[in-house]
Order: structure tokens, then sequence, then C-alpha cells
């Protein structure tokens, strides 16, 4: 079924390519005929891509473990939120996200665009279509219907283009090459027949291929391919000045060309194409015992979510990301059609509202994502300069680039072609970010574990064929698009626009380059490490630029709307300049009033005295240089900000009073003012966060005196508060983050088991099987107190299973058994209670409880951070180490104490209250029958602030034995006895054992203070109210 | 071309070739303990965790062996607590130098067996 809808939408991917870009060729009623084509066949191919993804849902909600990618990726107690996540935790998933999303803009695409534009964009995002949608196939190109299949998609192209040939001989200038193509031909079919029938070795490597026996069909191919490319090359410059009409012989050919490169280089038996994600676990472990014992094996359970996932922004997050990702192919689509059809001004303006569009939601996604790292990650912070997240970033600022170029050109006509290129790359970086996280290159540098599911080769391929055309009808148009030198003086608002896409371009240059380390390792056998300090690298490129952009965008907003006014810069400029540096040298008085340092200064001191080993002249003196220079950058980035914003604000205000245009176009300003708070709250929460977990309780001072050590995490015992900067923490034990079942039933029955799901308090849900007979309502007559629990089943034996379940019994039992069946990962996760009190403000008290989770999958502590989040500051707090299950020999302290009602004495720091004695005996007849004496003795705990009660009891029963009931105040660890009673001097005796080294209650933690970090996410919501605003006005425009 | 451009043109070779060196002088090199011995700098330093049993906890240091790819067996000071994974690991990457005599990990990375890679997987 699924395989199906997946065939289909390759199949119809496919179709709806060839029609439409075939329809760009003819006119009239022709035209029309193969764009209906197109359009339908995009339609089942959206309508199989939904198919797909409601049968895998469909799979992975009904708990199908015979299917590996459910059973890799759900669990039985996953709630169904959760499910959506698991939906795309694998990488088929997030590809047919991926392809989800261009089904739905192509949907919309097919719905608004003027039909002018219609065919082709929609021909460019089917055949992006064609190539994602073959991800999902999992089919091996040797298998031998494929192989059918395999063989006219190449040989179809080849037909064409030999009649193409034959039809134009005489107009064409490559006359002669005929033979050449026809050796090709055969050296191909020789390759296929041979290919198909060995299963060599390694298909990446040349010297395997060659050393093999059909070496000389390779070599025949070679010489084949070398001809035919030869011949393709010479016709597309042959044609290349009536382009349009030739793009499919084009096309064609590339595809010849691809395939053939295929061919050769892939040995087809074990080539797959794509990973499905219908694939059955036993196909894909063929080899585990279980499937000796028994072909029809399906495990019972799934191996779960991986729990650093299970939240909720990871439901929102991905499908954000993705049609941020999606969406940037609708204005490249929008540039290929433009080129194709040589309206090379025309594209921009419909495709600029999809521009805003793509940039937004990719923001939207990449923020997001930061997010949920900080919320669920323990690394302190939103941004770790992960290759994966500036896999998302780059095309990000390449996007604003291009969105930039874009704008300049409606105003000016100039710099087209940086535009048409900006919008490309930022396409084409969107997919080099899949290839660098799904291929498993990144390897050693990344936290983040990726397997390589064989995509790897089918994602260079797809860059290298979006790479290549683009490049060949970018080199082909070159001369075509026309293109105006931009005059403009330095003062006006199109020179600073120029300068804010060159920054964003080197931003994105930057990043991208260290991030493609291991790229270059591979290909070139380097072993280059990123820069140990990853974080200041980045740090200390990156705030030169958003410096730049701060300072250029606001003077290019100025321009923008002063020119109308006819202001001369300095008029116009002066005031948010002024405002700015008075704010922000206040600022940085209070700052060197408290005597905050900027927290990379410390890293640049090290970086002075690293510079000694400066390998070169240029070196030593860069380092000396860059100390220099950073030393101020962050008091720059904090005046760009505040002018950026009040430049901003400035315009915005004068935009507001003349009301009736000012709202229309005031998008631009608003989003620029989101991106200026931004930086500020970056700006401040990370250059100014502060570890303040740094034990400063008095009596534990010693031995930490030395400044170096770092000391980021305090250890903490239960009621035994401790001082950290800023506050007093106590640490009031551990709680279970799961209570209570609510919301029972059954999901699944059968004769023997039966399936249910629940929720606890926290409203997370479990699933769990029951042995059906133990839980049936009991007949009448049987009988109704069994011990134990489990009913007796009297009717099992006799194979008799007809009955009701007995709901009540199921709830009872899983309440009282909930901590044993709970599945280890859930059972694990505990919330760990840390009371703070400021220290400056009593009435500034809160209590925080950060999660940990000993996860068994991972075998590690999992600790999910808690915040307090104040107006202009988070408290960060994660906990970083939680006892070990298996603790030490519990040592205990004795104290012997002999006491009369009324009297008070002190164990360590508890102060000891015996309140009275209760006579039992009095109290309960069926006490007295047995007991000559029961006495209770009513005892106060007092410790700190709390008061516990503990009530150890003492008897003497009828026959004179005598026994005792000890109490426990679990919280001091403190067990009381209660062993003698001394009537002549009227006291009672009690022993009372204090646990010395309670393991158990000891946790480690890490807090850390974000100031102003709210401001960040304030600019985003204001960066984003903006996008929307320009959007609304731009798809008005177009 | 105007001044302007050309000036602009001369900026962006500059920064670039800036770039380049800072990036140079910035790498760190996938090395051996004697080789961070000998230069001093931040290296990366693949190996394996040895010795196990004789490994140090506390909330502010984890201390451990580590044998790198030339056989060297270094005592390792990590100023955190022990890593997730740490135990899984078939192979940890080090980010970190000597400081004098000991070597201090600013920065571990762990590399875990593929959780589905092998047929041999507990299906149970």
């Amino acid at each position: 079924m699924g395989n199906f809808f997946a065939s289909l939408a390759f199949a119809s991917a496919f179709v709806s390519m060839v029609s439409l870009f075939l329809a760009e060729r003819e006119q009239g009623k022709e035209k029309k005929s193969w764009e209906r084509l197109g359009f339908a066949s995009f339609g089942i191919h959206a309508l199989s891509i939904v198919g797909i993804i409601g049968t895998l849902f469909y799979l992975i909600y009904t708990h199908q473990y015979q299917f590996h990618y459910v059973w890799s990726h759900s669990s039985n107690e996953l709630p169904v939120h959760y499910m959506i996540s698991c939906f795309w935790e694998g990488q088929e998933g997030s590809f047919l996200l991926w392809c989800f999303w261009h089904a739905v803009l192509g949907v919309i695409l097919m719905r608004t665009v003027k039909s002018e534009w219609r065919g082709l964009v929609l021909g460019v995002l089917a055949s992006i279509e064609v190539v994602l949608s073959s991800m999902v196939l999992g089919i091996y190109v040797g298998e031998s219907w494929v192989y059918g299949i395999y063989l006219t998609l190449g040989l179809i192209p080849a037909a064409y283009f030999a009649f193409r040939y034959i039809k134009q001989r005489d107009q064409l200038p490559w006359k002669g090459s005929f033979p050449l193509a026809g050796i090709f031909v055969t050296a191909m079919m020789l390759v296929l027949l041979f290919r198909g029938q060995d299963g060599m070795g390694d298909p990446w490597s040349w010297a395997d291929t060659i050393s093999s026996f059909d070496g000389f069909a390779f070599g025949l191919a070679i010489i084949g391919l070398l001809g035919f490319a030869f011949l393709y090359l010479r016709y597309a410059v042959a044609v290349s000045n009536n382009i349009s009409k030739h793009i499919p012989d084009l096309l064609a050919g590339a595809s010849v060309l691809g395939i053939a490169y295929a061919v050769m280089n892939f040995d087809l038996s074990t080539w797959k194409v794509g990973s499905s994600p219908f694939l059955l676990l036993k196909e894909a472990f063929p080899d585990n015992p279980v499937y000796a014992n028994d072909p029809d094996f399906i495990p019972t359970n799934g191996s779960g979510l991986n729990s650093l996932l299970q939240n909720y922004w990871m439901v929102i997050h991905p499908p954000t990301l993705f049609l941020g990702f999606a969406s940037t192919v609708v204005p490249f689509a929008f540039v290929i059609a433009g080129l194709i059809k040589g309206k090379y001004r025309e594209w921009i303006r419909p495709a600029t509202p999809w521009m805003l569009f793509s940039v937004m939601i990719l923001g939207i996604g990449i923020i997001m994502g930061g997010y949920w790292a900080y919320e669920t990650l323990n690394f302190g912070g939103y941004w770790n300069w992960d290759p994966v997240e500036n896999g998302s970033l780059v095309p990000w600022l390449c996007g604003i680039a291009g969105l930039h170029g874009m704008l300049i050109h409606k105003k000016t006509k100039s710099y087209l072609k940086l535009s048409m290129i900006l919008v490309i790359s930022t396409f084409w970086l969107v997919l080099y970010s899949t290839f660098l996280t799904r291929s498993g290159i990144l390897g050693d540098t990344s936290v983040h574990t990726f397997t390589d599911l064989g995509l790897s080769g089918q994602l260079i391929l797809l860059m290298a064929i979006y790479g290549t055309v683009t490049l060949i009808l970018m080199v082909l148009r070159w001369k075509a698009i026309p293109s105006k030198i931009d005059d403009s003086k330095i003062w006006t608002a199109e020179f600073f626009l120029f300068m804010g896409i060159l920054i964003f371009i080197f931003a994105g240059l930057i990043i991208a380059i260290s991030t493609s380390l291991p790229v270059f390792n591979k290909i070139f056998g380097t072993s280059m490490a990123p820069p140990a300090e990853v974080q200041l690298f980045y740090y200390k490129w990156n705030v030169w630029f958003a410096v730049g952009f701060g300072i250029f965008s606001g003077i290019a907003q100025f321009l923008w709307w002063s020119k109308a006014k006819k202001k001369t810069p300095a008029q116009a400029l002066y005031r948010p300049f002024l405002l700015a540096m008075l704010l922000g040298s206040t600022i940085l008085v209070l700052l060197i009033t408290a005597r905050k340092d900027f927290a990379f200064d410390k890293d640049f001191a090290s970086l002075i005295a690293d510079s000694e080993f400066a390998s070169n002249f240029l070196g030593k003196a860069l380092a000396y240089i860059e100390f220099g220079v950073m030393s101020i950058a962050d008091e720059l980035l904090l005046f760009s900000a505040l002018f950026v914003i009040f430049a901003n604000g400035d315009i915005l205000f004068s935009l507001l009073k003349k009301n009736t245009t000012g709202l229309k176009v005031m998008g631009g300003t608003v989003t620029h003012i989101g991106f200026g708070l931004m930086l500020l709250g970056i700006l401040f929460s990370s250059g100014y966060d502060e570890v303040i977990s740094i034990n400063l309780t008095p009596e534990e001072m010693q031995g930490f005196s030395s400044d170096e050590e770092k000391i980021d995490n305090v250890g903490i015992l239960k009621n035994k508060p401790r001082l950290i900067k800023g506050y007093e923490v106590t640490y009031t034990g551990p709680k279970e983050a799961v209570a209570p079942i609510r919301k029972l039933h059954v999901i699944e029955e059968t004769p023997e088991f039966f399936k249910v799901r629940f929720r606890d308090s926290t409203n997370d849900e479990f699933g769990f099987v029951l042995p059906r007979p133990v839980f049936l309502v009991k007949e009448e007559g049987e009988s109704e107190k069994s011990e134990g629990d489990i009913h007796p089943t009297s009717n099992a034996s006799d194979g008799e299973l007809e009955g009701e379940i007995d709901m009540q019994y199921v709830e009872d039992f899983l309440n009282k058994n909930l901590p044993f069946i709970k599945p280890p990962h859930i059972n694990n996760r505990m919330l760990y209670g840390l009371e703070f009190r400021s220290l400056k403000d009593s009435s500034d008290h809160f209590k925080l409880y950060p999660e940990a989770e000993i996860n068994e999958q991972m075998n590690g502590l999992i600790a999910h951070p808690a915040r307090k989040v104040y107006l202009d500051r988070d408290i960060y707090v994660h906990v970083s180490q939680v006892p070990a299950n298996e603790g030490e020999e519990p040592k205990y302290k004795f104290h012997e104490l002999a006491l009369k009602p009324g009297d008070t004495t002190f164990v360590g720091n508890t102060k000891i209250y015996f309140h009275n004695i209760a006579n039992l005996n009095q109290r309960a007849e069926e006490v007295d029958k047995n007991f000559e004496v029961a006495l209770a003795a009513h005892l106060l705990a007092i410790a700190g602030q709390d008061t516990f009660f503990a009530n150890p009891m003492y008897f003497i029963a009828r026959d004179n034995t005598f026994s005792m009931k000890e109490a426990t105040i679990e919280e001091l660890y403190l067990d009381f006895v209660f062993y003698k009673v001394d009537p002549q001097k009227g006291l009672f005796h009690f022993q009372i054992r204090e646990l010395e080294n309670p393991t158990s209650d000891y946790i480690a933690f890490k807090a850390i203070k974000k100031p102003y970090i709210n401001l960040l996410w304030l600019g985003t919501f204001i960066l984003t109210f903006g996008f929307l605003l320009a959007i609304y006005r731009r798809s008005k425009e177009s | 071309m105007k001044i302007s451009r050309i000036i602009l043109l001369v900026a962006a070779a500059i920064l670039m070739v800036v770039f380049g060196v800072s990036l140079s002088e910035n790498l760190s090199t996938y090395s051996t303990f004697s080789m961070a011995k000998e230069s001093g700098k931040t290296v990366h330093i693949a190996g394996e965790w040895v010795d196990r049993e004789n490994a140090v906890e506390t909330e502010n240091l984890f201390q451990f062996s580590v044998k790198d790819s030339l056989g060297v067996v270094e005592l390792v000071h990590f100023n955190d607590p022990k890593p997730n994974n740490f135990e899984q690991a078939e192979r940890i990457v080090l980010v970190g130098g000597y400081d004098k005599e000991t070597f201090v990990a600013d920065k571990i990375i762990t590399k875990c067996p593929s959780k589905y890679g092998e047929s041999d997987v507990n299906l149970e």
C-alpha cells in the first residue's frame, strides 16, 4: 500500500515534469493539453504523498512493529502527539515531510500563479519532486523489473535525442559525431549486461571496477561517454542563442549523461534508490536469530523515540523548518522559469512574496530549533554553532541576501544577476545542508550522530544535477541577462543595501566554509579539525557582520525613506545616532560599574597568551590586532543594534503619522527593528551570561580558593541549603515524573491479551499489554476475596476466555504497579526540586523542577533544564549528576535518648521535641484485647523551617512478648525506635538512627543566568510580524 | 567600474584572505598526546577509554585514561561531570590541550555505535 503510493508519487511527478516541460515548447491548444496533463499528474502526486504519509502514520498509530521504521522510532508508551514527532525522526520521514510541503506549495502555486508562469514553475517543482520522492522508494536498481523501468527511462531521452539528431541533421553543426554516439550506446548496453549479473565490491572504487572482468566494457563506456559529452557540449554551444526551443534536448542529453555515469559507477544489483519507510523489520535484519526460530516474529514493542525529541517543540519545529526549506524552491523555480523563458526581470515580482515567506518560515524554524535546544538540551544555550544548525543558517543568510538583491533590483534595475545567483544558491544550499546532515560525513565534528542510509550518493547526484543544470542555464543566458551597472552614489539606500548583501554573503560563506571542513577532509584526504574554540571562532567573525548589519541597515532604511522627504543624510540620521550613543554608553557605564566583564574578554586574554604559538609572523601580528580590535567589538555591536532599532523606530514613527500609506509599507522597518532586538538579546544572553552555581557556602569554601579552576556545578544534599551567587538553594528531593493514571481505555483485544492506554497526571500517555484471563469480571459465586494481585482464573484452564474485562480492577492494578510497569525510559524520569531564595530580595523565591532521566538506551544521564523566567533574565538550571543506582552500604549514627514528655533535644542540627504519649489501649478494643501495653510516642522533628512528625510505637502483648514499630522521617534520614519505658523515672527511651551517607539524596546542578534573553524572543515575534506585513504588501503587488 | 566598486572588491578580497589565515591559525588538528605536548596547542585527539575502573568522578571533575591512536595512555582531566553515553562510546574525541603536565579536555565528543546498524540487534 505505502510502497504503491511511493511508486505512484514518483511516477506521477515524473510524468508531470516531462509534460510541463514539453508544454513549454508548444503553443495554443497543444500547450493547454500538455499543461493539463502536467497539472493533473501533479495532483495525483500530491495525493499519493498524502497517501504515503497517511499509511505510515496509520502504521505508527496502530503499533505495527513488523515494520522497521515503526519499530525503530516508536513504542507502545508513546503519546499520540509524540507519534507525530517520531514520524519525522527518521530520514525517510523527513524526506516525506519535505515532499509533502512541496506538494502543498505546488497545489497553492497551481491556484495562485498566473498562467504565464504556472507551467514552468510547477515543472521545476515537479522535477525536484521526482528526485525527492525517489528517496523513499527503497528499491534495488538491480531488481529485474526495476531494470526495465530504468532502461526505458534512460533510453527514451536517448532515443529522443537520436530522433532529433536524424531529423535536423543538416541544420546542425555537429554532423559526423553520430558514430561516437553509436559507440556510446553500445558500450552502455554492454556495461548494463555485465553489471546486472555480478555483485562486485565497492561501487565507489574505480580500482575495483577496472580490474574486474568487465574492464573492457567499462573502457568502451568511458570512450562512449566522453564522445557523448563532447557531442552534447557542441550541441549546447550551437543552440545557445535560441535556447528555449532546445531545453528538452539539453535536459534529455543531461539525463543521458547522468544516467550513464550512474550506470558505470554503481554496482546496480546492490545500488538502492531511496530508503523505504515501509521496509519490514525482517527485511532489515534478515540474519537475526529470532527469525530462525519464528519466521513470523513480530516484536511487541518498539525501541522508542529518542527522549530528547519527546518535547512539544519537536512536534512543530521540524515541519516549520522543512516548510522553510521546501519554500526556497519557489523563488528558485521562478528564476529557472525566467531563465528558460528569457523573461529575466519579470520573475522578480511574483517571486518576491514567496522569497519573503520562505525566509520568514526558515527563520522561525531556526529560532524554534534554538528554543527547543534551550529548553531540552543541557548545553546551556540556544545556539551551539553545530553543523546542523549552521546548515540551516547558511541558506537563510543567503536567502536574506537574495531578498535584498531582489528589492534593490525593483528600484534600480541593477543587481539582477546577483539576485538570481543568490536565489539559486539558497536552494542549492538547502540541498547541500541536507547532504551534510544526512550523509554521516560530519562524523567527528558534530555532537549529533547520523547514520548514512545510503542516500548520500543520491543526494550528491541531486546536488550535481541542479548545480550543473542551473550553471549551464546561467552560463548560456549570461549575455542575454540585462545588466545595468549600479552607478548610484555612496550616500544612497542602494549602496548600503548592497553592502548589507555583501555582509550576509560573507557571513554565509564563512560559516559554510568552516562547517564544510569534513567535506574537504573527505575530498582531499586531509585531517583538519574545526577550531577548538568553536563558539569564539564564530563569534569573532560574525560579531562584525552583526555590527555591519546594524549600521548599514539603519542607514539604508533611512536613506530609502528619506529620499522622498529630501533630507540630507546627516539631518536624517543624527537623531537615532545620538540616541544609540547615549543609551549605549549608559549601558556600558552601568556594566562597568557593575564590574561585568564581557564574557569573551577572558578568552581573548588567553588567546593572546597562546599567540606565542602562532607559527608565523603574520599569525602573530593577526593575533595582536585581533585582540585589540575584538575588545571593542561587543561595544560596537551594542551600539549598532541600538542604532538600527532607533533608526527604524524613527522611520516607523514618521510612517505611522501618514497613516494611510504608512501601515502598508512599514513591513521592512518592523522587520529590521525585530532583528535589532534579536541581536541585543543574543548579545546580552550569550555575551553576558553567568554561571551562578558556584558554591559559596562559607564552611565549604576551603580548597576551592583557586580562581582558575572551573567549578560550574554545585553538589547539594537534600535539605541542606547551599549558597550560590545571589541565591540560597535547597534541594527538596526527587519527585517522580509520573503519578496515578487517568483516561484508561482498552485499545486492542485478543483472546489472550489486551492492550490499554492511559495517561498519568503529567499527561504523558502510556500503553501496556495485559494477559486477558486474569482481568475478567468474576462471575457470581466465585470467591471474592483472593490475596495477591491476581484474580483466580478458574475458567482459563478450560480455554474459556469469554467475558468482560474488569476495568476497575485493571485500574487498581495499574495504579499499584505503575512504578514497575513503566517503561525504563519513563521509569527513570525524575524531577528534582530545587528551591531558590534570592539573597537580596526575600520576596523573590521560586522552585524549579529540572528533570533528569537515566536513559537505558543511551546509558547516561539526560538532563532537561528548567527555567525561571523573569522579564529581564532567565535563570537556567539543569541537573548534572544524580544519585547512582547502586549506592554503597548505608552507614548509621545511633543516638540514645531518654525523654520526658515536653523535653527538647538535638540530633545533629535537627531539633527533637517529645510531645506526649498516646495510650492505644484506650483507643480501640481490638488493641486492648491483644496487648497488655500499647503506646505511641508523638515526636516532632524540626529542621530549618520544616516540621515533621514521627510516631514510633511500643507494645507488650498479653503473652508478655514485646514488640516495636519504628517510625521514619525520610526527609531527614531519621529512624525512630521506641524501645523502653521506665515508669519509675517517667522516662521513655528512644533510639534514633541517623543515616550518615544519604547518597541517594545527593545531586549536582548547574545554574546559569541569561540576561535579556526575552529580547531575542520578542525580536523574533516582531521580525515575523514585519515579514507578514511585507508579504501582504508584496503579494498584493504581484 | 567606479572607484567605490574597486575598493569594495579589494576589501572583499582582503577579508577573505584574512579569514583564510585566521581559519588556518585557528584550526586544530586530529592528533596524538605526544604531538599535543610538543605544540602546546589545543587539539582534537581521538582515542579509546581505558582503565575504566580507576576513573574518578565528582560533580566538577571527571578524570579518566585515554589511549590515543599511537597507543599512548594519558590521564585526562575534564572539569565537568561524566558526559552522557560515555560508557557506550566506542571512540571518544577529546578537544583540549596540555596545561603544564596534565591534559585538560575542554570538550568531549562521544561516538556511539549506530543504534540500528548491526544485524544482531536485539529485537525483544
